[in-house]
C-alpha cells in the first residue's frame, strides 16, 4: 500500500516539474504571440523610418530607434572600459583573500541587485544635478548647457546599471584563459602587462565582447533609470549633441500605453514598437550566445 | 647487492653511463641553493635544501608526488612567486647571486633562465609567433629578417626545423603533442636562456615522442645547464649527470647519478629508485 502510494508520488511530481517547465514555455509563447500577432502587420519601412505623428496615434518610432542605439553605443564607450579594467584587476591583480578582494566583489553583486528605479535617481542627483552644474559653472560660466537631462547623463547612468554584467562576464572570460598560457609568457620574462596584454586579453576578446553585447541588449530595454535624466516625451529633432535630450523605445512604449489621447489608434503601434524592442534584444542576446558557443567551439579544437 | 638490483631495474643505466666523458675536472657551478626553504602560506613545502647545479650538465631531481621537486625547480626562476601566500627561506645563488634577493629583476631573471612545462602550451598561435613570442615581449631581433633567423636557429636547435619548415603559419594547435613540446622547447630556446628548467616534459608523451625528447635533452646539454624534473627514474639514469633526491619537501641525497643509482648512500634513496615505494 504504501509502496504504491510512494510510486504514485513519483510520478505526479514528475508531472508536476514537466508542467512547470512546459508553463515557463506556454508564457513566452503566448506572450511573443500575441505581440507578434498584433504587431506584425504595422512594422512597414515608414513605421522604421518616419517620426511619431498626429500625438502619437500614427508615423513611425524612428527617433525612438535612433536615441535607444545612440544611447547604448555613448553608455557602451563608458562601461566597456570601465568594466574590463574592473574585471582584469579581479582576475588577473587581486589577492582572492584579501579583504579588499570581497568588499570589492560583494559590492559588484549589491550593485546588480540595486532597483533600477534608484539608479534613475542616482543619475538624476548625481550626474545631472552635481556633475552637470559642476560642468556648467567651469566651463560655461554658469550657462545651463550640462545641468540638465541629457543623452550623456541617461548612458552614464545606465553604463553603472550595466557595469556589474560586464565586470561578471569579462572577469569569467579572463579565468577561462588557462593558466598555462600566462605560466609561458612569464616563463619567457615578461612582464604583468605583456601577459595581460598579450595573452590574457586577445584570449578573451570573445568573452569581452559578449560581456559588452549583453549590457547593450540589458540596458536597451531599461526604462526606470533613464526616466529622469533625458529620455523625452517626444522631440521634433534628433539627438546631435551630448546634452541633448532623446527619444528611446523602452520609454515610447510606456508613453504609448499610458499617455494616448486615442487608446484604440495608438494599440496597434504599440505592439508594433514592443516587437521592435523585442526583437533588437532577442537579436543581441543572441549575438553574444553564438560568440560565446564558437568561443568554447574554439578552444575544444584546442 | 644494490648493484645487480639496479642493473635489473634499469637495464639502460649501465651503457648510458659508459657512453658519457669521464667527469671533467674542472666543473662549474652555475647555481647553489643554500638552506632553501619555501612555505605555501602555513604548509612547508620545502626544508633546508642545499645543493649545487653545474654548468653545461643535466641535473635530474627525483622523487613521489608530492615531494617538491617542481616546487624547487619553480624557485629557480622564481615562478612561485606568482602564487599568493609563498614565501621562502635560506638562497639560491645563481652565478653567486642571490636570486631570491628582493632587488632582483624577474623579468630579466626568468630571460636568463628558461622553462617548459609538463604539458605542452604553446600559445594558440602560428607556430612562427610561438617562437618569436619572446623576441618580440623581451624587444629581441627587432627587424623581421633576424627575427626569421633567429625562430629558424631555436627550432633547429629544438630538432624541430625540418618537420615544420612548410608550415610556419600553421597554428601551433596543430602539431602532434611531442612537436609541441619540442616547439616549447624552441620558444624557450629562442630568447637564448642560460640554463633550461624542464618540468616533466615528457610525462604527458608517447614513448617515441619521450625517446626524440631525451635526445633532445641530451644535446642540449652542450650550450645550456639544464635541470629537469621527473617522476620517471629511468629517464633520470638516461639523460642526467647529477641526480637530486627528494622526499617529502627534505633534500635525501644528490650526488652524481651513476653513483646515486649505483650506489645510494641513504637507505630511502635505495628503496624509491628500487621501487619499493612511490
Amino acid at each position: 500500500m504504501r509502496l504504491a502510494l510512494r510510486r504514485q508520488f513519483d510520478r505526479s511530481l514528475r508531472w508536476l516539474t514537466a508542467l512547470a517547465a512546459l508553463g515557463i514555455l506556454g508564457l513566452l509563447a503566448i506572450m511573443i504571440g500575441q505581440i507578434a500577432y498584433h504587431g506584425w502587420e504595422r512594422i512597414t519601412w515608414e513605421f522604421l523610418t518616419a517620426a511619431p505623428t498626429q500625438g502619437m496615434t500614427a508615423g513611425g518610432i524612428f527617433p525612438a530607434i535612433f536615441g535607444t542605439t545612440a544611447l547604448v553605443l555613448i553608455m557602451t564607450v563608458f562601461v566597456a572600459p570601465f568594466g574590463v579594467l574592473a574585471a582584469v584587476y579581479f582576475s588577473e591583480y587581486a589577492d582572492r583573500q584579501s579583504w579588499f578582494y570581497r568588499v570589492a566583489r560583494q559590492a559588484v553583486n549589491n550593485l546588480a541587485g540595486v532597483p533600477s528605479i534608484v539608479f534613475g535617481l542616482f543619475g538624476l542627483g548625481f550626474f545631472v544635478q552635481f556633475v552637470g552644474k559642476q560642468v556648467d559653472r567651469t566651463l560655461y560660466g554658469g550657462a545651463l548647457h550640462y545641468g540638465q537631462p541629457a543623452i550623456i547623463w541617461a548612458a552614464l547612468t545606465l553604463a553603472v546599471l550595466t557595469l556589474p554584467v560586464v565586470i561578471v562576464s569579462v572577469e569569467e572570460a579572463l579565468q577561462a584563459v588557462p593558466q598555462s598560457y600566462r605560466e609561458a609568457s612569464y616563463a619567457l620574462g615578461s612582464t604583468k602587462s605583456q601577459v595581460v596584454f598579450r595573452v590574457v586579453l586577445p584570449h578573451a576578446l570573445p568573452g569581452v565582447l559578449t560581456g559588452a553585447i549583453l549590457a547593450v541588449s540589458r540596458a536597451a530595454g531599461e526604462v526606470a533609470p533613464i526616466l529622469f535624466v533625458g529620455a523625452a516625451y517626444y522631440l521634433p529633432h534628433l539627438p546631435t549633441k551630448l546634452n541633448d535630450q532623446f527619444m528611446e523605445l523602452g520609454y515610447h512604449i510606456f508613453i504609448l500605453s499610458t499617455q494616448s489621447p486615442d487608446v484604440d489608434a495608438t494599440k496597434p503601434l504599440l505592439y508594433a514598437t514592443v516587437l521592435v524592442l523585442l526583437g533588437l534584444t532577442f537579436l543581441l542576446n543572441a549575438l553574444a550566445i553564438i560568440i560565446r558557443a564558437r568561443m568554447r567551439l574554439a578552444r575544444r579544437s584546442v | 647487492m644494490v648493484t645487480a638490483t639496479t642493473d635489473r631495474e634499469f637495464p639502460l643505466l649501465r651503457t648510458e653511463v659508459r657512453e658519457r666523458p669521464a667527469a671533467a675536472s674542472a666543473k662549474e657551478i652555475r647555481v647553489c641553493a643554500r638552506n632553501f626553504s619555501l612555505w605555501y602560506r602555513d604548509r612547508q613545502a620545502l626544508d633546508d635544501i642545499s645543493l649545487d647545479i653545474y654548468s653545461r650538465q643535466i641535473t635530474a631531481i627525483i622523487g613521489p608526488s608530492g615531494c617538491g621537486k617542481s616546487t624547487f625547480l619553480r624557485s629557480l626562476n622564481r615562478m612561485n612567486d606568482l602564487i599568493p601566500g609563498v614565501r621562502a627561506s635560506g638562497e639560491i645563488l645563481l652565478d653567486g647571486h642571490n636570486l631570491l634577493a628582493p632587488d632582483v629583476d624577474v623579468v630579466a631573471l626568468r630571460r636568463r633562465v628558461g622553462m617548459v612545462f609538463q604539458q605542452p602550451n604553446p600559445f594558440p598561435k602560428s607556430i612562427f609567433d610561438n617562437v618569436a613570442y619572446g623576441l618580440r615581449i623581451n624587444g629581441l631581433a627587432a627587424n623581421a629578417g633576424e627575427r626569421a633567423a633567429r625562430v629558424e636557429a631555436a627550432l633547429q636547435q629544438a630538432a624541430l626545423w625540418d618537420e615544420v619548415k612548410d608550415r610556419l603559419r600553421k597554428s601551433a594547435l596543430t602539431l602532434s603533442g611531442g612537436e609541441q613540446q619540442r616547439l616549447c622547447i624552441a620558444r624557450a630556446l629562442a630568447v637564448q636562456p642560460e640554463i633550461l628548467l624542464m618540468d616533466e616534459p615528457a610525462s604527458a608523451l608517447d614513448p617515441i615522442s619521450t625517446a626524440k625528447i631525451e635526445d633532445l635533452i641530451f644535446e642540449l646539454k652542450s650550450r645550456y645547464t639544464i635541470v629537469i624534473v621527473t617522476h620517471n627514474m629511468q629517464q633520470a639514469a638516461r639523460v642526467s649527470d647529477y641526480t637530486v633526491f627528494l622526499l617529502q619537501g627534505r633534500l635525501i641525497e644528490w650526488g652524481e647519478t651513476a653513483r646515486l643509482f649505483k650506489t645510494p648512500a641513504d637507505k630511502r634513496t635505495e628503496d624509491y629508485i628500487t621501487g619499493r615505494f612511490g
